[in-house]
């Protein structure tokens, strides 16, 4: 007896858009909605201008607008947030017991079972683009500007290159979580945790050396690591004249590229995930166990430098003089420490889903904490002499006298 | 049809499974029986292809079941708790397993509707009554056309006409598709009158697993009673239970009824009766010697 299906299964396939209906309509008449509002503006605004465009100069007005539109804050925010539904609601069940052993008691490989799952949560990322091409393609011949629809395939590849690394990111996401609650946290660390990590360093460790201070923290090339605050500086429109690939693009393509590469890399990982993936632990935060210390270990760090940073903040200073009183950096340490051992627990409560934690996790706390006042030290003894360094003028990227 | 080979199962560090072997003969009723967290669900959902085994391995008709839809396509499951797909009817499930069974049959549906007559088909399974859910439960099921049907307490909630149906059902699927059925239940009276094989599991081991015949042939009750004070029993006689009664004496024996009757027979008792153990008994007595003591409450 010969199964169906092997690598795809069109009931599953079909059946995950129908559950979804209601949601992509109403996503596709948003991304619709933005679109036409976006266009319909610049036609009334051309029309009311004191400046007489030709046909012409409006036609490429109108292509550098819609493509111009992926760059607009609202609509990235938008597409990633859709992104991240697509790919939790293709894979929900695996956060229900039930659903999840009915499931896969079905004569369906894990591979295929992946596979018509992830091809699903694809066509409705593309739906809502579709549709909005589909009321362009109406609405622009109709006003007169047929010859802009020319851009639509070049506006719907950019979209949906920008949404296939947030779709990777929101599967992968779904792979390390069983709980749904766990699911966006994760989704959140893995969109911005390089970046606000690097961030948050950079502050923390350079207030031992230099003194607290609320400097302008420039974006480093790390950056390439967070695809949405990379994305959000290269996707812009380079050349308003003439909107070829190359120029449309320029930064952004190359981002593009590597970016919808590295989703088919963490597609190939999430389907080994799901191969691996026990159901008995379904309803943990962290399904993935190897995996669990570098959440526990991220989370402390992050949070107890945050906790730190605003209760020396809270401590030391002074909104009138807009600077530190009498502060000191052992203090600072202190508040991470304390914080530390408080978030440790608490997270491990949040992962292990029961308050009996500290007995067996002892060991992990003393050995972080260990490792925590050895780094304090090694910096406040300053061993590799970067507080007396002179940097060269080349390193320089600003001066501040105070 | 089905077998298990060493089958270990670990949740962090308990073993739900520890080294369970079994074997369920093709075109047979199997029942397997258990305590409270002897792992019956946790073997089910390895034969269903739910769970991955820690080690070991677990065939059905020959080929290995961890994520293999050919052998997952032979099987029809039904939970103790029945899940269904969102606001699904009925019929809608009955579209959805024909996209992904193989051998799912619509003349079967449509003759099995009549026998369910009670179940309106558009409306939706999660809003009918627990009973009418398991009727929906069974139909679908047995639509697939499976070889190896797999039930978990199927006949609970059911109306008494309706477990009768559905029992009918099954053993004629049973004697006409040469179909097997594995039962886990803890009602073992009506398993009694349904199986022909039955496994007892507890602490994630099978420690016992027997034709139905075989096991009520092996262990006896006899009722004896003496004028005077009893005698000692022979030594060959294996008690396993003895009560008494004033006069009267229970004993459960491991022997057949006639080799009992012959060992105890010489004694010159003025009463010597043996008596059917049922199913219900022998599970109470079997796992009496690893813990399991509630044998008082039958006298």
């Amino acid at each position: 007896m010969n199964a169906k299906t092997s690598y795809f299964n069109k009931k599953i396939f079909t059946h995950n858009l129908i559950q979804v209906l209601p949601f992509l309509l109403l996503m596709s008449g948003i991304m619709a909605a933005i679109t036409l509002f976006t266009i319909s503006h610049v036609i009334q605004q051309s029309i009311q201008s004191s400046f007489d465009y030709d046909h012409e100069t409006l036609i490429i007005m109108l292509k550098n607008t819609l493509c111009d539109n992926t760059s607009v804050a609202l609509v990235k925010v938008l597409m990633a947030c859709y992104s991240f539904f697509c790919g939790v609601s293709v894979f929900r069940y695996l956060f229900q017991k039930k659903l999840c052993q009915t499931i896969h008691a079905l004569p369906m490989k894990r591979s295929g079972l992946y596979l018509t799952n992830l091809l699903s949560g694809l066509v409705m990322l593309a739906i809502p683009f579709l549709f909005s091409i589909l009321a362009l393609c109406l609405y622009l011949p109709i006003k007169g500007y047929g010859a802009a629809c020319s851009v639509l395939p070049l506006w719907f590849l950019v979209s949906i290159g920008f949404c296939l690394i947030f779709y990777a990111l929101s599967i992968l996401a779904v792979m390390l979580t069983g709980h749904l609650f766990a699911t966006p946290i994760v989704y959140f660390i893995l969109n911005f945790g390089i970046f606000i990590g690097e961030m948050l360093l950079h502050s923390f460790v350079s207030a031992f050396f230099f003194g607290m201070q609320a400097d302008y923290v420039e974006i480093s090339k790390l950056s390439i690591l967070t695809p949405f605050v990379h994305l959000w500086q290269t996707l812009r429109l380079q050349n308003a004249s003439s909107l070829t690939l190359a120029s449309y693009l320029s930064e952004g393509l190359e981002a593009l590229v590597i970016y919808a590469l590295v989703s088919l890399v963490i597609f190939a990982v999430c389907r080994l995930l799901y191969q691996i993936r026990k159901l008995e632990y379904q309803g943990d935060p962290i399904v993935l166990k190897p995996v669990q210390p570098v959440f526990l270990y991220i989370g402390v760090i992050l949070g107890s430098i945050i906790i730190a940073i605003i209760l020396y903040n809270m401590s030391y200073y002074n909104m009138y003089a807009a600077a530190y009183d009498n502060y000191t950096l052992t203090a600072l340490f202190i508040y991470f420490m304390l914080s530390s051992v408080v978030l440790y627990f608490v997270i491990n409560m949040l992962l292990k889903k029961t308050v009996h934690v500290f007995r067996s996790n002892y060991k992990g706390i003393t050995v972080y904490c260990c490792i925590a006042l050895s780094l304090f030290l090694f910096i406040r003894m300053d061993v590799l002499g970067i507080e007396t360094k002179t940097p060269e003028v080349k390193e320089l990227s600003s001066i501040c006298l105070s | 049809m089905i077998q298990t080979i060493d089958l270990v199962k670990k949740f962090d560090d308990f073993a739900a499974l520890d080294r369970t072997t079994m074997h369920v003969p093709k075109g047979c009723v199997y029942g397997l029986v258990g305590p409270n967290g002897a792992g019956k669900s946790t073997l089910i959902r390895h034969i269903t292809g739910i769970f991955k085994p820690t080690s070991g391995e677990v065939f059905v008709d020959g080929e290995p079941v961890w994520d293999n839809e050919n052998a997952k396509a032979k099987t029809a499951y039904i939970p103790d708790d029945i899940f269904y797909l969102g606001n699904a009817s009925t019929k809608d499930m009955m579209k959805y397993y024909k996209g992904i069974y193989p051998q799912f049959s619509m003349e079967r549906y449509e003759k099995l509707q009549a026998a369910f007559s009670g179940i309106d088909m558009k409306h939706p399974i999660r809003r009918l009554s627990k009973g009418m859910q398991k009727q929906s439960a069974f139909l679908l099921a047995m639509c697939i056309s499976p070889k190896l049907l797999v039930l978990d307490e199927p006949v609970d909630g059911l109306d008494p006409v309706m477990r009768r149906q559905i029992w009918s059902l099954i053993m004629a699927d049973v004697t006409e598709h040469d179909t097997t059925v594995l039962v886990s239940s803890h009602n073992l009276r009506e398993l009694e009158d349904v199986c022909d094989y039955v496994g007892i599991m507890d602490h994630g081991k099978i420690i016992l697993e027997r034709s139905l015949a075989e096991l009520q042939g092996n262990i006896c009750k006899v009722q004896i009673a003496f004028e005077a004070e009893m005698p000692q029993l022979p030594n060959s006689l294996n008690i396993l239970h003895h009560t008494e009664m004033g006069r009267i004496h229970t004993l459960i024996v491991q022997a057949s009824p006639n080799m009992a009757m012959k060992l105890l027979s010489p004694l010159q008792p003025i009463l010597l009766e043996p008596l059917p153990l049922s199913l219900e008994e022998i599970f109470i007595y079997e796992l009496g010697g690893t813990g399991y003591e509630c044998k008082d409450i039958l006298f």
